[in-house]
């Protein structure tokens, strides 16, 4: 089986304790690692969580960035005949960034800089992986169709969405 | 895969433009990031050859109604067309919510829309993926050319394998049929979603 090729995946739900909880990690992971700011990205580009300045805080492009460099470096590591992939690191000037592995699904960005040491990063990142694994895992499970709030508006779904136009061309 | 932040009030899909080598699947993206306004989209990032061939992918965030409170984004991704870059491609792929598989309307192009196509339809079967649970719409592109194949021809080709696929007429460089195109897939992904989940309410 194809690894890289959407197999039907089931989305994500993120309720609103989750979401408090994730950033609570990445403030403590940027105050431990000594880092401007940090974000849980998931495989498809979207950031999940965000903590520290306000250095992603763009449309999404960053992410989308970080997420296929991410892949494309562990994919070529995996062509190499190397199984093992701890992330991967920049080193600038002035400001540098760490991508380490969360789960099979997300990753862990971290921008830092020069007062900070990597080996730090990458100990912080390994730990704060962890935590945000267990914190994902925690997540109670979505409420079934039924009993969701929302529910009640599902009668006409695919009448209403039918015509709707989601983007309109100026 | 769709996310869905009850904190940030927002869901997320991701829509990728795959399809045959230079049919115009960045010419889509290039044409959506132009005609919407600047707070209702992300710059475009294009990772392209010194030619203008895609080498890894395009992306481009976009914001849409709100659904039940919630803001809706998708973000748009191309993949490469060419064979060399499987491996890319596959990474791009990777996660997708829905499909727009662009073909080329070129005459000379028919025997590599079967190739990009046949090609999607292995996939789907090594990942065990049915056609029909994965949203595709296909865009006929480039009907602008003098040449271009008559619709039914395309049909032919396309619909003996998918015989009950959105089909979109498109000209991705003056941007005929590019929005129509968009907006049939979110249709098809967002209903898809809803009918599953039920947690995106059909009222906007
Ligand atoms: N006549 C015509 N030309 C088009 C149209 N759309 C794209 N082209 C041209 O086709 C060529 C390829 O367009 P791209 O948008 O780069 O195609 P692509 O599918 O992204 O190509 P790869 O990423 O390399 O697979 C360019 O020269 C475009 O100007 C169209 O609707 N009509
Ligand atoms: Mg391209």
């Amino acid at each position: 089986m194809d690894p890289f090729f959407p197999a039907p995946s089931s989305p994500l739900f993120m309720d609103r304790e989750t979401a408090a909880a994730l950033r609570q990690i990445l403030v403590a992971h940027c105050n431990d690692a000594d880092a401007s700011c940090a974000a849980l990205i998931e495989e498809s580009g979207t950031v999940c969580a965000l903590a520290g300045d306000d250095s992603l805080h763009d449309h999404g492009e960053t992410a989308a960035l970080a997420a296929g460099a991410y892949h494309a470096v562990r994919e070529t590591a995996r062509r190499l005949g190397e199984s093992a992939f701890e992330g991967l690191s920049h080193e600038g000037r002035h400001k540098h960034f760490h991508l380490g592995p969360v789960d099979s699904r997300f990753l862990l960005l971290t921008v830092f800089g020069n007062d900070t040491r990597l080996a730090l990063v990458r100990a912080c990142s390994t730990r704060s992986a962890a935590r945000l694994r267990d914190c994902l895992a925690a997540q109670p499970p979505p409420p079934p169709p039924r009993a969701s709030p929302l529910a009640r508006h599902r009668l006409n779904a695919e009448e209403v969405l039918g015509t709707t136009d989601f983007f309109r061309e100026r | 895969m769709a996310i869905l932040n009850d904190e940030s009030r927002e869901i997320t899909f991701k829509l990728v433009y795959t399809g045959t080598p230079m049919a115009g699947k960045t010419s889509n993206l290039a044409w959506i990031h132009q005609r919407l306004d600047n707070s209702a989209r992300s710059d475009l990032i294009t990772l392209a050859t010194m030619s203008d061939r895609t080498l890894f992918f395009d992306f481009l965030a976009v914001e849409s109604v709100l659904i039940n409170g919630y803001r809706s984004r998708f973000q748009l991704y191309t993949v490469p067309g060419q064979a060399n870059y499987n491996a890319t491609r596959q990474i791009v792929l990777r996660g997708a919510d829905g499909l727009v598989f662009v073909a080329d309307s070129d005459p000379r192009r028919a025997p590599d829309n079967l190739a990009a196509w046949h090609a999607l339809h292995q996939h789907l079967a090594a990942n065990r993926t049915h056609p029909d649970s994965l949203p595709i719409v296909l865009q006929y592109n480039k009907r602008d050319l003098p040449n271009a194949l008559p619709r039914e021809v395309m049909d032919q080709s396309f619909r003996s394998s998918a015989p009950h696929l959105t089909v979109c007429e498109a000209s991705a460089t003056s941007g005929t049929g590019v929005f129509n195109t968009l907006n049939s897939l979110a249709r098809l992904v967002v209903s898809r979603f809803h009918s599953l989940h039920a947690r995106v309410p059909a009222s906007l």
